[in-house]
Parts: structure tokens; sequence; C-alpha cells
């Protein structure tokens, strides 16, 4: 029924390197664009995310509203053609030029780029959910007891939310690594890519892209596990979420 | 609990993709009497060879050469109430679908390559055209110049290989931008991101009219493609008694002065104003399904 030895044999496309190596290329660059489009995701979306909650209304509530309304309501796919194609066309002249001719891996920077300012509307949200469902009562009291402002972000909510936000955040965490697959429309050559050209090269439709759905399930597995273990060792003793079936 | 359910979904994935490969395949002419229906594979947009034109749901050189084997397989089978069918296919699902018997014929500019070979069959060869360019921009007056240059390709073609094996042989160390289709292919050279691209000069003849500056590129002639691939349809291997009666129609076709003037209506126009190569001459004189 099925096949697998084309997996050790010699791609046609490659200098040596077998199907199964180039699968593995194609892993480790999806991993690195993961990687990079979840960190600028997270330094961009939690700031965000508490500007969205500052008490008074003002600029920078609503630069942060219409932050996250833009990133988050345009296609991702569009996103990333803008990203790719439009921007280095916007810019001056040099500028333009530098993105597009001297970047090295133009590639992999405009899809971490585009991938990181999407999720980042995302990460916004959750961590906006976050901070409203704390006690009203915290802020209050912190505020009378002599806080300032900013010290009742990062000394009494932040630390709170960052652990209740660990569930929702580990399904952005696992959207995200899928969407790493949309870097084929520009040419990064990812997972899902390097599929493809195999499946083009071997016509092994079935057995390769078998094996590309395990190796996506088997990553992002492990993403769960690893934040799920995060989660229990960063847990507060009496703040756990009780959840049913732990 | 979610160990458990992941489990589910593997099997759920073995069991469902299981049948599919493992059904022996009716041979096509059979199934085509069963369903009454012959079913076209054919490209929405892979112009002049198959592309959609207005209300026709499929047109172009390959796809009125395949309606041309149908007509002569429902005379053949003296069942004039079979349909045509066409569904659409892209480079990367049109064999797979050949060899499973979704579609019958693959319609499009699909290369004759010993390595397709493998897994699908080939009717007789039906163009061979000037093959493979370069097209770069003025300041790059021949091959050596792309040194440390960047160069666009389309993922998935036999272009891949010719310009990695040009890139090693004349140790160029040329950046290779890849593009998931013409379009993306001709517009990372249009916006400067590539000094040059390689793909079939057929294939980007209708985008050059989009270009921004035409007059701005050049075909590099000091290089020539190693292989020129001859185009065919490729049907399921299971099936010669198939292949025996398209190759009839396509040799009827030739004799009938059908096929010279489908090249005409396709090739003798603007943008491609191609005369008919003497290679594509000898394939009318004898024809073959040789690959390469």
């Amino acid at each position: 029924m099925f096949d697998f030895s084309f997996l050790t044999a010699p791609a046609s496309l490659s200098f040596g390197e077998s199907n199964l190596e180039l699968i593995l290329s194609g892993w480790k660059a999806s991993v690195l664009a993961f990687l990079a489009a979840m960190a600028l995701a997270l330094l961009l979306g939690i700031p965000v995310g508490v500007f969205r909650t500052v008490p008074r209304p003002g600029l920078l509530r609503r630069a942060a509203g219409c932050f996250v309304e833009l990133f988050r309501n345009v296609p991702m796919l569009v996103q990333l053609f803008l990203w790719f194609f439009v921007l280095p066309e916007l810019l001056p002249r040099s500028a333009g030029n530098w993105l597009k001719r001297d970047l090295p891996d133009p590639e992999f920077w405009t899809l971490a780029a585009a991938l990181g300012f999407f999720m980042s509307a995302r990460v916004a949200e959750i961590v906006r959910a976050g901070l409203q469902s704390l006690p009203r009562g915290q802020r209050e009291a912190s505020l009378a007891i002599g806080f300032r402002e900013v010290h009742v972000y990062v000394l009494i909510l932040l630390p709170q939310v960052l652990r209740i936000v660990f569930p929702p955040l580990t399904t952005e965490f696992a959207n995200c690594f899928k969407a790493t697959a949309i870097g084929l429309t520009i040419g990064y050559i990812e997972l899902t890519q390097r599929t493809r050209e195999i499946s083009e090269q071997t016509f092994r439709t079935f057995e390769i892209f078998l094996v590309a759905t395990l190796v996506y399930m088997l990553s992002i597995f492990t993403i769960t596990m690893l934040l799920q273990a995060a989660e229990r060792a960063l847990r507060l003793p009496g703040l756990a979420p009780r959840t049913a079936g732990h | 609990m979610t160990r458990r359910a992941g489990w589910l979904a593997v099997l759920g994935l073995v069991g469902l993709s299981g049948p599919v490969a493992a059904q022996a395949p009716t041979p096509t002419l059979d199934k085509i009497k069963e369903r009454g229906e012959i079913v076209i594979g054919h490209r929405p947009a892979a112009p002049p060879f198959s592309f959609a034109e207005g209300s026709a749901p499929a047109t172009g050189y390959t796809v009125e050469v395949c309606k041309y084997i149908a007509e002569h397989v429902k005379a053949a089978l003296k069942r004039p109430d079979i349909k045509t069918r066409y569904v659409p296919v892209d480079p990367s699902n049109g064999i797979p679908l050949v060899q499973n018997g979704t579609i019958d014929m693959e319609c499009a500019g699909t290369g004759n390559t010993l390595e397709r070979q493998k897994v699908v069959a080939f009717t007789y060869n039906i163009y061979i055209g000037p093959g493979t360019l370069i097209l770069a921009r003025h300041d790059v007056k021949g091959v050596a110049d792309l040194k440390g240059k960047s160069v666009t390709v389309q993922q998935g073609t036999v272009q891949q290989k010719m310009l990695a094996d040009l890139d090693r042989e004349s140790k160029l160390g040329i950046r290779v931008v890849s593009a998931k289709d013409v379009a993306e292919n001709v517009m990372l050279l249009d916006t400067g991101r590539a000094d040059a691209l390689i793909n079939d000069k057929v294939t980007i003849l209708p985008f050059l009219a989009r270009l921004a500056d035409p007059a701005a590129y050049h075909w590099l002639d000091d290089w020539n493609a190693p292989v020129v691939l001859p185009v065919s349809i490729d049907i399921n291997r299971s099936d010669d008694g198939f292949r025996t009666m398209a190759n009839e129609a396509i040799v009827a076709m030739i004799k009938s002065g059908e096929f010279e003037k489908n090249y005409d209506r396709w090739f003798r126009v603007p943008p491609y104003d191609l005369e008919m190569t003497k290679a594509m001459r000898q394939f009318m004189v004898e024809p073959t399904d040789k690959g390469v």
C-alpha cells in the first residue's frame, strides 16, 4: 500500500541530501520562523494588551485599539503580501532597495515580521481579557496604598495575568506554528513547501503528506507539553485555575 | 484524554487514506462507459495550453487536443451520450489525480519526463517549443555576469534543477529566489528583487506585456537549456486500451489538418508568434511518446 523507501533515497533537486533530510531542513526553517514570530508577538502583544486596559481613554488606548483591529482584521496572507511586495515600494527608494536586495534572508525576516505582527494582535487580546478578568479591587487597592500606575501593572496585575493566560496562549502558539506554512507563498522553503517539492519529484504524495502531518502533530504536541510544564512550574498555590481532568 | 484523542486522529488518518491508495485502478475505458463521462483535468491559468476564457470552462492548445480525443473515444465506443466533465488541477496534484483515477487525462503543459513515466503513461507528444530561457536586466550581458546576482525560479519546475546545475558548474554563487507561480516569477524580476528569471519562454511570453518596462530586459543568448521537454497528455498507466485510442485520435487530428490549425490558433498569434519548431514537425511525421 504505502512505500516509504523514497525517504532515504537522494532527492532529485538536491546535492546528495536524502528526501528525509530535506523534510528535516524544512522543519528547521518552520521552527525558526515560529520562534522569531512568537518572540515578536509576545514582545509587542503584551504591552499593546496592557495599553488596551489603561483606565483613562486617551491616545495610548486608542492607538492600541487601532493596532489590534488593523492586524487582526486583515487576512494573514494579505498582510504577508503587503509586507513582502508593497512595503518596499512605499519606503524611500534606498530603504526599499535595501529590503529587496541587501537584507540577508528577506523571506525569513518578512515572514517573521508579518506573522509576528498578526499574532501580536491576538496575544494583545488575550492579555487584555486576562487583565479584565482580575477583580477591579486589586487595582484600586494598589493605587490606594500608593503604587504608581506602572507599578500596579508590573508588580501586581501582570504576574497574575501571564499565569492565567497560558491555556489560550498555548492555542495561539500552535496556530502560529501551523501558520508558518504561508511562508511558501513568498518563497520561504519551510516544511509544507519541502513536502510539496518532494511530492512533485517522487509522486509519493500520500506518503510524504502523511510524514509531514506526523511532523506537524509531533511538533505541536511538543510545544503544548512544554507550555503545560511551564504553566505547572509557574503556578501559584491557591491561584491555580481548577480544570477538570487534572 | 488529549493523548487518546491524538491517537484516534492518527488512526483516522491512516484509515481514511488506506482504501484510496489500496484500490486497484479500473481501466479507464470501462470507467468512462460505466459513468457515461470523460473527465478532463485542466489548469485555470496556464496559457496557451490550458486556461479558462470567458464562459468556457476550459480551453487552450492542449485542452482542444483533449476535446478531439474525447470525441474520438465517444465515436469509437459508439456512445454519443458520453459527457465531458472538467476538473481544475494544479502542477502538484495533476499527476496524483491521474494516478488515482479522479481525472482521465491531464490536459496542461505537462512535460513528458522519464521520471514521470514511472508513475503515469503519456500519449504521443503534442508540442515542443523553444524551451527554457533566462530573461535578465540589461546590465547582465551574459551568464558570467550572473555572478553573485539573484535569479528567480518557479517552484516545482524543471528549471529549478537547471539553475542549480548552472550555478554549480559555473561557480556563480547565485542567490535563488523562488516564486510560487509564473505571475510571481515575473513580479520578482519586475520589482527588482531578482536580476534575472529562468523559465520556459512560452510560459513567460504572455506575462511580458505586464512588465512596467518590457524594454529593460533581454533574453541571454549565451545560454541554452540542456534539455527541452516535449509536452504530452498524461493518462493512467494501467490502461493500454485508452492510450491506443488517444494516440489514434492524435494521428487522425494530424492527418485531417486540425492539429496544425490548432497550433496556429494558439501559437501564431501575439504574444507568441512562434513558428512550429523542427522537432515538432518531426513529431507530426513520426509520432512518438518518448520522454526526456
